[in-house]
């Protein structure tokens, strides 16, 4: 008790003078949190305070990101060869870097972690492992990552993890996500092994092998997983009359990828789980994730990074019910190696309106959920049509299409629409426009592909990495 | 000798039972709070030893002043913390205040006569018995097992014995305590006799019995019962009959209590521990949860988190 109390101290001075977080002293709070819940079976009576941090009462929330963003600006101009370059035109005081003066700040762009990616790694830490992002929306970045990262995220993941139930010693977790995403299935390893967890990495092999890992005693109680993946898993275990009496899964985590609401449905009926979630998470920024609620908004943790929704056009900040585009700053000292300040994701959400939220985790401030990439959005006649509408519409579609496979373009005043051919079966054009119709968006089917060729050309899941085994060669 | 070691069995089983039946009840009705992390472990109780080695020290060599401030800033502490379940704050702090700045009035104005002396008895007894139920709780709810309180027994047998019969501190340290405000005791007066049993002793008792509780139920309460009967009040009061070193002068006596009753709450652990494991927090609120009345909270009327599963 004494002990966990010096540590939690430790950490949280850590927190406020923005040391470096010991990742052994995150540890041994893991393994006290192992110990509290088989004592007594659940945290304590703080554990919402420790979870989420004072940011229910905004000026504790503004000092708290002034003096993160601060530290943040000081560590880039002192040791980041690029940001160094990004401030010095601008002529800021980072000491006196403040929450209002992010707005009149640039934003980092992908296209600069591709093309310089040496100038973000900082000059004062060691890169020890990379993590390439997918490149299902473009060329892939790469990512270095710090030892002192990798050991740190997983602690702090496995902390919060454990204390939400999100994650427990009896748990198995099945990761069916690319191998390259080298920082998220280290991640999910080193997570697992600290709080003692089974895990089964599997990759993204032939759905039917992942679905056969998932059935019997000893099967995975948490799957994470892309959509696209989730759907295929899905698929398979329909067709092979699989139901929630076959699974033991007590969660699924996706990310990566727009979940639509009938594909999640489908999920929580097939698997027999409720808690299908889509979760927000993004190499470039990690450790910043963000969590959906029951009432489908997207809370990000303002813990260990500064969020912004700035609007499509004007790269100021988004009027409340407007679309924008999620900038992230992770802050120091969670992010070390190859740091970003200001990073535009592309992700597009739409701000909530200015009310205080009833939800669930109504503590911390949140987004809609993520509606697709700004580069990706659809304008017709002054409206904007994002891969979310398309998604939702597609996938609940009554051939079940999942994952939804299309091509779309918008021409005019009307939207393109190329879909696979089965896609349609048990719908007229018609219906199909209409469905369009009733979310606002007018359709004209373009044509239905069938040949391999053409649906290559459709748009990239994720799903599409196959990495394939002997037994699906064999077979 | 005969009169004052009957009137001090009287004193010292009223005085025990009444803490441990408290603490017992105190903890079927009352949850305390605790942090979002910790358990109570060995470390802990290697801490607690330090602490209880190095304070008697301590207390020798302070002034008078510092003593009764450091006894002052305890009682705050273990009261608020034991009361703060079951009383409001407008109702809690002028209680405290009362009770602590009664005892300093009564012992700086009083002592001078019998009924004066019955007085300070009274009110250091309340004192102490909140604080024992209190910190006793606080203890065994966060965490600290059985396991962990018979070795810190069997420590304090030899400290105790150490310290009774190679170093003479017990003594000294009793003597520090008398007639000062705020004795960490609990004990009273009478005709010519006076007798007390220490606030640590009281704290162990309470403990053991309320960690065989959540230990081993019934079972844990009635061995605990005994032995605190047989070798925290009775062995240790008729001791003095054959240990001539704890007799001081006509009538003073001070026991060791902990050298008897270290070694008995190490076996009758070993003893219940044979064949059941030790019940976790966690078991004992859901077997509570399962067919007994619910739990006070603290003052901000939470519920139990045994209310809680059983709705």
């Amino acid at each position: 008790m004494f002990e966990t109390g010096i540590r939690q101290f430790h950490m949280a001075m850590s927190m406020v003078w923005g040391r470096p977080i010991n990742p052994r002293n995150m540890e041994h709070l893991v393994e006290d949190a192992l110990k509290t819940l088989k004592e007594f079976g659940t945290p304590g009576d703080d554990v919402q305070q420790l979870l989420e941090g004072p940011f229910s009462d905004s000026s504790a929330r503004k000092e708290f990101q002034n003096r993160a963003l601060q530290r943040t600006a000081r560590r880039l101009m002192r040791f980041s060869p690029y940001y160094q370059q990004f401030f010095a035109p601008l002529e800021i005081d980072p000491g006196k870097l403040t929450v209002e003066d992010m707005p009149l700040l640039p934003v980092t762009r992908k296209q600069a972690l591709q093309e310089q990616q040496q100038d973000f790694i900082t000059t004062d830490s060691h890169p020890y492992i990379t993590s390439r992002t997918t490149g299902t929306t473009g060329r892939p970045a790469e990512i270095w990552l710090s030892k002192y990262e990798i050991e740190l995220w997983p602690a702090l993941s496995a902390l919060s993890g454990l204390l939400r139930n999100e994650i427990n010693p009896q748990d198995c977790l099945q990761i069916n996500i690319s191998s390259r995403a080298t920082a998220a299935v280290q991640q999910n390893i080193a997570l697992c092994r600290l709080v003692g967890a089974r895990t089964s990495v599997l990759g993204i092999i032939p759905p039917d092998e992942s679905l056969d890992n998932l059935i019997g005693e000893k099967a995975p109680t948490l799957l994470s997983t892309y959509p696209s993946y989730l759907a295929q898993l899905v698929k398979a275990a329909r067709r092979r009359g699989l139901g929630p009496y076959d699974f033991r899964l007590r969660r699924i985590d996706c990310g990566g990828e727009v979940l639509s609401s009938a594909l999640k449905h489908a999920a929580q009926e097939t698997f027999g789980t409720s808690l299908v979630n889509d979760t927000f998470g993004m190499t470039e920024v990690l450790p910043v994730s963000g969590r959906i609620c029951t009432q489908n908004h997207l809370h990000i943790d303002l813990n260990v990074g500064f969020v912004e929704v700035i609007d499509l056009e004007t790269g100021m900040p988004a009027a409340p019910g407007n679309l924008g585009t999620l900038v992230i700053t992770p802050y120091y000292p969670y992010r070390e190696c190859m740091p970003v300040f200001r990073y535009d994701t592309r992700d597009v959400v739409k701000r909530l309106p200015d009310e205080p939220l009833t939800c669930e985790l109504a503590g911390v401030p949140a987004t809609s959920r993520i509606l697709g990439k700004a580069d990706h959005l659809l304008r017709i006649k002054g409206n904007i049509v994002t891969l979310r509408d398309l998604v939702e519409i597609i996938e609940a579609l009554p051939s079940r299409p999942w994952p939804a496979r299309f091509s779309a373009q918008a021409v005019d005043d009307h939207i393109e629409l190329v879909l696979p051919e089965q896609a349609l079966n048990g719908v007229t054009t018609e219906e199909l426009e209409r469905r369009f119709q009733a979310a606002g968006i007018d359709l004209h089917l373009m044509e239905s592909v069938s040949q391999k060729l053409e649906m290559d050309q459709l748009r990239p899941l994720r799903a599409d990495l196959l990495e394939t085994t002997f037994v699906a060669r064999r077979n | 000798m005969l009169e004052q070691i009957i009137f001090q069995i009287i004193t010292v089983l009223i005085g025990t039972s009444a803490s441990i039946l408290c603490a017992l009840l105190y903890f079927r009705r009352v949850r305390l709070e605790r942090p979002a992390i910790g358990v109570f472990n060995a470390r802990d109780i290697l801490i607690l030893a330090f602490f209880i080695v190095t304070l008697p020290l301590l207390y020798l060599i302070v002034p008078e002043v510092v003593l009764t401030g450091f006894l002052l800033l305890t009682f705050v502490s273990a009261l608020y913390m034991g009361l703060r379940p079951l009383l409001p704050p407008r109702y809690l702090w002028p209680l405290i205040v009362f009770l602590l700045v009664a005892n300093i009035v009564v012992t700086e104005t009083l002592l001078g006569t019998r009924a004066g002396w019955q007085l300070y008895w009274v009110l250091t007894n309340i004192v102490v018995l909140l604080a024992v139920v209190g910190v006793s709780n606080l203890y065994v709810q966060g965490g600290m097992s059985l396991r962990h309180i018979a070795w810190f027994a069997l420590f304090l047998a030899f400290y105790d014995a150490f310290f009774a019969l190679v170093i003479p501190i017990t003594q000294k340290l009793a003597d520090s305590f008398e007639g000062r405000p705020l004795d960490p005791s609990i004990g009273f007066s009478m005709w010519s006799f006076n007798a007390n049993i220490g606030l640590g002793d009281l704290l162990v008792f309470c403990l053991f019995i309320v960690a065989a509780y959540k230990g081993f139920g019934k079972k844990g309460v009635l061995s605990s019962f005994v032995i605190i009967s047989i070798f925290g009040i009775l062995i240790p009061s008729l001791a003095p009959l054959v240990i001539v070193s704890f007799v001081r002068g006509t009538t003073g006596i001070v026991v060791p209590v902990q050298m008897f009753f270290g070694p008995a709450a190490f076996v009758t652990y070993l003893w219940l521990s044979r064949h059941t494991p030790e019940r976790s927090m966690a078991q004992w609120l859901n077997i509570q949860a399962a067919g007994e009345r619910p739990t006070t909270r603290t003052s901000r009327g939470i519920q139990s988190r045994a209310e809680r599963s059983v709705i």
